[in-house]
C-alpha cells in the first residue's frame, strides 16, 4: 500500500445486485488527500451502497476505485469505516481502551506502545477520563467518539463515516459536528462523511457531492462549498450554499415529477 | 436495589412453596388415597429413613455422576459442533438436516439402540444425557455464531484481520453468552434425560429409586425421588450461575 497516495478516484462505478434493480449508475469522483468531502443524497437513494463499494464489503459490478493507480480490493485497514449502527460497531465485551488497542495487535507490537497510542486517540475525541468503561456504560454520542478513536489510531488513508451521527439526538449531533469539524483541521486525515442532512454537510465539507434519488443514483454536482472556517448555519453565505444545493436536488425532484407525467 | 430484589425473590419463592406443601398436605388422605399420594410428613419421614440408611445418598451421588459426565461431553462436542454448523455454511447445508432430524427424536426413545450398541454399563446412559445436552448446547452455540451483528462483523474486516482471527477474536467471544446460556439450559434436560438414562437395567440412582419403588408401592419413596431430581436439576443451574459468575473474565461476554 502505497503512503504517498494522492488522490482516491471513482470512476464508472456502478452496482446492480442479482435480481434487483441498478443502485449506482456511473459514478465518478475523486477524493483529493486531506480533504472533507460529504456525500448528500435523499434517504434510500443508494449512499450506504456507495459507502459499501468504497470500504471494499461489496464488489463493484462496474468501475474501478483506485488511490491514484492502484485499485482497492475488498476491505482493508486503508479505509476505515465509522458505522452509523452505533449499539454493534464497537465490541461489547472490551473496554474503551482494549476496544481502541484492540485494532492495533496485528500492526504494533508493544504493548505499552499500543496502549500510549489508543490514549492519545482518546484523548483527541475527549474520553481520556473514560477509559475503563464498557460500551454498554457509555452514551450514543461517546460510543461514536470510541469508533472514531478506533478508526484515528489505524491512521488510515480515508476515514469514511457512513451517517455516523443519525441516531443521536440533535443537540449532540450538532456537537459532534463541529467536534469532527475541528478534529479534521488538527488532523487533516482525508474523510468521506456521508449524509442526508445539508446542514450537517455544510458545517464540515470541503467538497460537497450531490447524489440523485434512486434507483440508478448518479451524481447531480459536486462542489467545494467555499465556506469560511467558523461555519455558522446562520451565515448569509452558508445559507446561500444550503439554497444552493437545496434547489440542486428540488429540481431534480421536480424533473422526476414531470417525467411521470 | 438488587440485595432487595433477591430477598423478595427468596421470600416469594419460599412462601410459593409453602403453599404448594400445605395444597398438598391438605389433598393427601382427603381427596386422594394417601397410599396414592402419601402426606408430607411421611415423605419427610422417608427422606430420614433413607438418609440414614444411606440409600438416597448413594442414589443421588450415582445420578449425579452420570449427569456431570454426560453433560461435560455433551458441552464439549456441542460447541464444537455448533462453531461449525453456525460458521461453515458448506458443512451446515449437509448436516444441517441430519441434526435438525435429530432434534426431534427424544432421549427416551434411543434406549434400546444405545443398549444394542454399548450394553448396559455406564457408557450407554452417560451418553443419552450427553446426547440431549449436546443438541441444546449445539442449537445455542449455532445460534450465537449466525447472530454476530453484520457491522461487528465489517468493523472486523476494516482492521485487516484474517478470517482466523475474525473467528477467533469476534465470533468467538461474541457467541460465548449464547454458548453460557446453552450450557445452563443444558443442565435441565440432563436431569430430563437421567430419568431415560436409568431406564436401562441399573440398580442405582434416583431414576431407579423411582421406578422401583412404584413395584413396591413405596408411593412416598417415589416422590422423595421425583423431589430430589427437582431439587438437584434447579440447585446445579443455580451453582451454575454462581460459578460462572464468579469467574471475572466470564462476565464480560455475558449480555450487556
Amino acid at each position: 500500500m502505497q503512503d504517498n497516495w494522492k488522490q482516491l478516484k471513482i470512476s464508472g462505478l456502478s452496482k446492480k445486485f442479482l435480481r434487483g434493480p441498478v443502485i449506482l449508475s456511473d459514478i465518478n469522483l475523486t477524493v483529493d488527500r486531506g480533504a472533507f468531502l460529504c456525500i448528500l443524497g435523499p434517504s434510500g437513494c443508494g449512499k450506504s451502497t456507495l459507502v459499501d463499494l468504497i470500504a471494499g464489503f461489496e464488489p463493484p459490478s462496474e468501475g474501478v476505485i483506485s488511490f491514484d493507480a492502484t485499485p482497492i480490493r475488498g476491505p482493508g485497514p486503508d479505509r476505515v469505516v465509522i458505522f452509523q449502527d452505533i449499539s454493534n460497531a464497537l465490541f461489547p465485551w472490551l473496554t474503551v481502551l482494549e476496544n481502541t488497542e484492540f485494532v492495533l495487535k496485528n500492526f504494533v507490537r508493544n504493548k505499552n506502545q499500543r496502549r500510549d497510542q489508543a490514549m492519545q486517540a482518546l484523548e483527541l475525541v475527549g474520553l481520556g477520563g473514560d477509559t475503563q468503561k464498557f460500551p454498554s456504560e457509555l452514551s450514543g454520542g461517546m460510543k461514536q467518539r470510541v469508533q472514531i478513536a478506533r478508526g484515528l489510531v489505524m491512521d488510515p488513508h480515508v476515514l469514511i463515516m457512513d451517517e455516523p451521527f443519525a441516531a443521536l439526538d440533535a443537540i449532540t449531533r450538532r456537537r459532534m459536528q463541529y467536534e469532527l469539524k475541528d478534529l479534521w483541521e488538527r488532523t487533516h486525515k482525508t474523510v468521506i462523511f456521508v449524509t442526508h442532512d445539508i446542514t450537517e454537510a455544510l458545517i464540515m465539507a470541503t467538497k460537497v457531492t450531490i447524489l440523485s434519488s434512486g434507483p440508478g443514483a448518479h451524481i447531480l454536482d459536486s462542489f467545494d462549498p467555499g465556506l469560511a472556517s467558523d461555519r455558522d448555519p446562520a451565515d448569509a453565505e452558508f445559507i446561500n450554499a444550503y439554497r444552493r444545493v437545496e434547489s440542486l436536488i428540488g429540481n431534480e425532484h421536480n424533473d422526476s415529477e414531470s417525467h411521470a407525467e | 436495589m438488587f440485595e432487595q430484589g433477591i430477598q423478595r425473590t427468596l421470600v416469594v419463592a419460599t412462601l410459593s412453596i409453602l403453599t404448594g406443601v400445605i395444597l398438598w398436605g391438605l389433598c393427601s388422605g382427603t381427596i386422594v388415597n394417601e397410599t396414592l399420594l402419601p402426606h408430607p410428613f411421611s415423605v419427610w419421614q422417608e427422606v430420614v429413613t433413607q438418609s440414614d440408611s444411606g440409600l438416597l445418598w448413594e442414589s443421588i451421588s450415582i445420578s449425579l455422576w452420570r449427569v456431570a459426565w454426560g453433560w461435560v461431553l455433551g458441552v464439549g462436542v456441542g460447541i464444537i459442533t455448533g462453531l461449525i454448523l453456525g460458521q461453515l455454511r458448506s458443512v451446515n447445508a449437509v448436516m444441517g438436516p441430519i441434526f435438525e432430524f435429530l432434534k426431534g427424536v427424544a432421549p427416551i426413545s434411543l434406549v434400546p439402540i444405545m443398549i444394542l450398541w454399548f450394553g448396559i454399563g455406564e457408557l450407554p446412559k452417560v451418553l443419552i444425557i450427553a446426547y440431549i445436552t449436546w443438541v441444546v448446547v449445539t442449537v445455542g452455540t449455532m445460534t450465537g455464531v449466525r447472530e454476530v451483528p453484520k457491522t461487528r462483523l465489517r468493523a472486523a474486516r476494516c482492521m485487516g484481520l484474517s478470517e482466523l482471527q475474525v473467528f477467533c477474536r469476534i465470533i468467538l467471544p461474541s457467541a460465548a453468552s449464547y454458548i453460557l446460556v446453552g450450557m445452563r439450559t443444558g443442565i435441565g434436560f440432563a436431569f430430563i434425560a437421567l430419568v431415560s438414562a436409568e431406564f436401562i437395567a441399573v440398580d442405582k440412582g434416583i431414576g431407579f429409586l423411582i421406578m422401583d419403588s412404584r413395584l413396591n408401592l413405596q408411593t412416598s419413596l417415589m416422590v422423595v425421588g421425583i423431589i430430589s431430581l427437582g431439587v438437584l436439576g434447579a440447585g446445579s443451574q443455580i451453582l451454575y450461575d454462581v460459578i460462572t459468575r464468579q469467574i471475572p473474565w466470564l462476565s464480560r461476554f455475558r449480555r450487556h
